[in-house]
């Protein structure tokens, strides 16, 4: 079973993630709302993948990806992006970012989250999923 | 010339020529008496017929003959003869009154008595003719004498007619007819007398046998007995005999010229009495005639002084004349020069020279009174200056004609130097040898401004060179007042420029703050125009600081390398700056030599002026210069440049103040958007992701075969993924999120992406602006794009980002149509109040057809 990090700061999220995730067989083995709780989970737990919301509050998820990366491991975590916004908004900063990749929290599922892995499971760069909005 | 007398024996000849006849006259006279004498003869001896007997009777009858003869001649005497013989017979001889004679005796007697008085008449009668031719002769030769006298006469008068015609001066016509009338008169003594107006005689002519007795130029006064008293007093010719009481010079001289009998006769001319011909003679006393004689003489003699002065009138006249015309061209060169208004410096000298030329001056100055009452010297001509240097001060003192002038106020003269005394004396008169000088104030526009003064070496001047000198210090007073006047016109001028620079000097500045330059350039500006202006060495703006202390804004000029913009120090009196600063009134200060606080600046005159800040005190601009003191107005002429800087400070602080707000607006205007795209996404957004997920776990948990609930459920999933998908389009309208993320290239290039066509985007900075500033730039190139897409139907744009020094610059370029007016609506016109708002700038660049292009400049901090 997929073992899965969930990183975010609103608990009401958190709980649907989880509720959802669980629901279609990833184990939800912790959820973190700050960089550094994401940081101190990642090493106790060791999840198979982190979903890491960019706007972590007052925190960047995209610095929170970096630590995590530079900091944790190894191997390094792997880590998905995860926002409300579209992810051509943060194209630019993805694409910079040491993750695998990126869903929007509304795409959010297991079998995106298995996507993501397989398609770029263990390279730098992250495949799109879903198209261009609002074009 | 003269006629020989005539010999006695052509006399006798002539005589003898003309036959025996008396005159008729004479005749007749003979006859008469025989008439007259004859009949008394006859009656008288017939009442004495017994008394006187025949032969008596007959010797009285021949006297009687003799006598008729004596008177008649021959003629008249034979008559009577005849007839003394009838009486005889008649009267006498017997037979009594009865012609026939009875005694032949008596016949031969009667024969004998005609014989005899036909013999006694013819003895007597040519005896009376000889008589008669002698007479004749006597009177022939007195009127040859006579006429010979008349034509010498004639002669002399002609000879001094001649003198007197020819013009000869009056001194030799009197000479001349001096010797004329001496000689003709036959006197001693000739002397010509000029009466005076005191009733003096005065000699011009004296001729004689000692005429150095009475030599000319003798002046004495004529009392009685001399003859010429009396011509004096009567104006007629008189004459004395007797000279023995006569007094005085004239008496004396008479008396030793032994002159016993005189003459004089007046000399008219032109009806007033003149003078006096005066003859005398040792011998017996001059003819009755001799004044007749005179008379002509005198007429000449009056004619000769008429013709005398009359030319000489003439020739003064003419001199005059010539003396007027003279002063005249002089007075016109000058007057030429005056009108020229060539310099005062080239007028003073033509005067002085024209002058002394015109009145044969040895020597000519003019001087101006100071106020002390001393003269400056101004121009001089002449001989002998050296001592009297135009620029030297003199103090004359009367009574030297120029001291008299300049204390009276009118022209002066002095003849008499002998009590004069005194330095300019000695370098004037003594050196000169001045013996006459005349001056004449110089009044110009009715206020003594000095002397002209000229001075002769020989003689004395003229009555009226006063007066013709008026003339040129007339001329003078208005070369000086012109001068005057033109120099208050040039200084009125002058004056006028300065005005004109000071005006444009403060336009410039106006302007400068009207456009809201920055304060320092304007502080700048003003310490330059005011150090210009009122022509100091530096000036400087200095701003008041709440410590008391100033710190230096603006400084110009020589103090620049020493007062360094931005330093703070603590000026104390007598620096003008610390004065202001205590009183708030302009100050200046002179005396530099105490310790100020200054560096060393060699200044020796400062001018402080306040600048004033809404009734605050601001700060100070100051002047210094280090050539002397600066002018008595720079304090006034200071005061329109301070309140203009005080005008900039003031639009300055205003300014900023509002740019602050507008900055402060758009940014809280920012900050509340992005607190509400927070709030969207952090809440809103994240609630609805969570009923979104939470919907589809319930759509995974609904049972099977409940299809419609299913479907329904993922209907409603749909539309709330729908929902979330336009809130977060809105949020990122509201505030791009991205800004805040990742900064302002990122967020172009997402710009750039989203754009509907191609855009080409070069960041060339990574530098990150304060958050208002990118959120106007992002909005910029937004904006722009937006334009470029929906109206410039463009197939292309570039955006470029660049920063340099402390500006952000932007720029978008399309290839649309051209065409916008930022001006004319459309987004642009929000993009410049929130560009300007945040201090920067935005030009757009449309022209149809030709695409647009958008530069702005954005501070990298508001403001």
């Amino acid at each position: 079973m997929l073992r899965c990090l969930i990183i975010d700061d609103s608990p009401h999220f958190l709980a649907a993630a989880r509720g959802l995730l669980e629901r279609e067989g990833v184990a939800v083995v912790g959820v973190a709302s700050t960089g550094a709780e994401a940081l101190r989970c990642v090493e106790a737990l060791r999840p198979d993948v982190a979903l890491l919301d960019i706007d972590l509050g007052g925190e960047s998820g995209f610095e929170v990806a970096t630590r995590l990366h530079r900091d944790t491991g190894p191997p390094p975590s792997r880590v998905i992006l995860i926002s409300t916004h579209a992810e051509q908004d943060y194209a630019e900063l993805i694409a910079a970012s040491p993750v695998i990749g990126f869903l929007s929290k509304s795409a959010l599922s297991a079998g995106a989250i298995r996507d993501v892995l397989g398609s770029g499971g263990d390279g730098e760069s992250a495949t799109p999923v879903n198209g261009p909005p609002g074009t | 010339m003269h006629t020989d007398p005539p010999e006695p024996s052509a006399t006798r000849r002539r005589l003898s020529a003309r036959g025996a006849a008396l005159s008729p006259r004479r005749r007749l006279a003979g006859a008469l008496t025989g008439l007259v004498v004859l009949p008394l003869l006859t009656v008288g001896l017939a009442q004495l017929r017994d008394f006187v007997n025949l032969p008596s009777q007959t010797l009285l009858y021949l006297l009687a003959v003799v006598v008729v003869a004596l008177v008649g001649g021959l003629v008249p005497a034979l008559a009577a003869a005849v007839t003394a013989a009838v009486l005889l017979d008649h009267y006498f001889l017997p037979p009594l009154y009865d012609f026939a004679v009875a005694d032949p005796d008596n016949v031969v007697a009667l024969l004998a008595f005609l014989l005899v008085a036909g013999a006694a008449s013819s003895v007597v009668g040519l005896a009376t003719r000889r008589r008669e031719a002698e007479a004749l002769a006597t009177a022939n030769a007195e009127s040859r004498e006579e006429f010979r006298r008349l034509a010498r006469e004639q002669l002399a008068l002609r000879r001094v007619a001649t003198l007197v015609a020819r013009g000869l001066p009056p001194a030799e016509v009197f000479a001349a007819v001096a010797r004329e009338v001496g000689r003709v008169l036959d006197a001693d003594s000739t002397n010509i007398v000029r009466f005076d107006a005191d009733d003096a005689a005065t000699v011009v002519a004296s001729v004689g046998r000692r005429p150095e007795q009475v030599p000319v130029g003798t002046r004495w006064k004529p009392e009685p007995p001399l003859s010429t008293a009396t011509v004096l007093r009567t104006g007629r010719p008189a004459r004395s005999d007797d000279y023995g009481q006569a007094a005085g010079i004239a008496g004396d001289a008479v008396r030793r010229l032994g002159i016993r009998s005189g003459v004089a006769t007046p000399i008219v001319v032109e009806g007033r009495l003149w003078g006096a011909i005066n003859i005398g003679t040792q011998g017996e006393p001059f003819p009755a005639d001799a004044e007749q004689h005179m008379a002509d003489f005198t007429e000449l003699v009056g004619a000769a002084i008429a013709n005398a002065e009359g030319r000489t009138q003439l020739e003064e006249s003419r001199d005059e004349l010539r003396r007027l015309a003279d002063e005249q061209a002089a007075l016109q060169r000058v007057a030429t020069l005056v009108a020229r208004g060539v310099p005062r410096a080239e007028v003073f000298p033509a005067v002085a020279q024209e002058v002394r030329h015109v009145l044969g001056a040895a020597a000519s100055m003019i001087a101006r009174l100071d106020p002390d009452g001393a003269i400056t010297v101004v121009d001089r001509v002449g001989e002998d200056q050296d001592g009297l240097p135009p620029g030297s001060r003199w103090r004359p003192e009367p009574p030297l004609a120029l001291a008299e002038a300049l204390r009276t106020g009118r022209p002066a003269r002095c003849d008499d130097y002998s009590h004069a005394s005194g330095a300019f004396v000695d370098a004037t008169v003594r050196t000169m040898r001045i013996r006459s000088s005349v001056a004449v104030p110089i009044v110009v526009e009715g206020r003594l401004w000095g002397v002209i003064v000229a001075g002769v070496q020989h003689g004395r001047f003229p009555a009226d060179t006063e007066q013709r000198m008026a003339g040129f210090t007339e001329l003078i007073g208005t070369a000086i007042a012109n001068a005057e006047g033109r120099a208050q016109l040039e200084e009125s001028r002058d004056e006028l420029r300065r005005l004109a620079d000071e005006q444009a000097a403060l336009r410039r500045v106006a302007t400068l703050v009207a456009r809201g330059v920055p304060a320092a350039e304007v502080f700048e500006a003003v310490a330059h125009e005011v150090g210009h202006v009122v022509g100091a060495d530096g000036a400087g703006i200095s701003r008041l600081d709440a410590d008391g202390a100033i710190t230096v804004c603006a400084v110009v000029g020589s103090l620049a390398d020493e007062l360094a913009v931005g330093s703070h120090w603590r000026p104390v009196p007598p620096l003008a700056l610390a004065v202001v600063l205590r009183t708030g009134r302009p100050a200046r200060n002179e005396d530099y030599r105490e310790d100020s606080g200054l560096p060393p600046l060699g200044i020796r005159s400062g001018v402080a002026v306040p600048i004033v800040v809404e009734a605050r005190l601001w700060g100070v601009i100051s002047v210094a210069s280090r050539h002397g003191p600066l002018p008595a107005d720079t304090e006034v002429r200071m005061a329109a440049f301070t309140e203009l800087a005080g005008t900039a400070i003031a639009n300055a602080d205003s300014r900023a103040e509002l740019t602050a707000s507008r900055a402060r607006i758009v940014t809280a205007a920012d900050d509340a958007r992005r607190h509400i795209e927070r709030d969207l996404h952090d809440g809103t957004q994240q609630r609805l992701v969570a009923i979104s997920l939470t919907l589809r776990l319930a759509q995974a948990t609904v049972p099977p075969g409940l299809t419609e609930l299913q479907d329904q459920l993922g209907r409603v999933a749909d539309e709330l993924t729908g929902a979330i998908e336009e809130l977060r389009e809105i949020a990122r309208g509201i505030h791009p999120a991205i800004l805040s993320e990742g900064g302002l290239g990122p967020a172009l290039r997402t710009l750039a992406r989203r754009a509907a066509i191609p855009v080409e985007i070069d960041i060339r900075t990574r530098i990150r602006a304060a958050g208002p500033i990118e959120v106007a730039a992002y909005y910029v190139v937004s904006e722009a794009l937006t334009n470029a897409t929906k109206h410039a139907r463009a197939s292309c744009a570039q955006v470029a980002v660049d920063q340099r020094d402390a500006l952000l610059d932007l720029s978008i370029r399309d290839d649309g149509v051209g065409g916008a007016d930022p001006a004319g609506g459309s987004g642009l016109i929000g993009l410049r109040d929130r560009v300007q708002a945040l201090g920067g700038s935005i030009e757009v660049d449309s022209p149809p057809g030709a695409g647009t292009a958008i530069v702005v400049e954005l501070p990298l901090q508001p403001g």
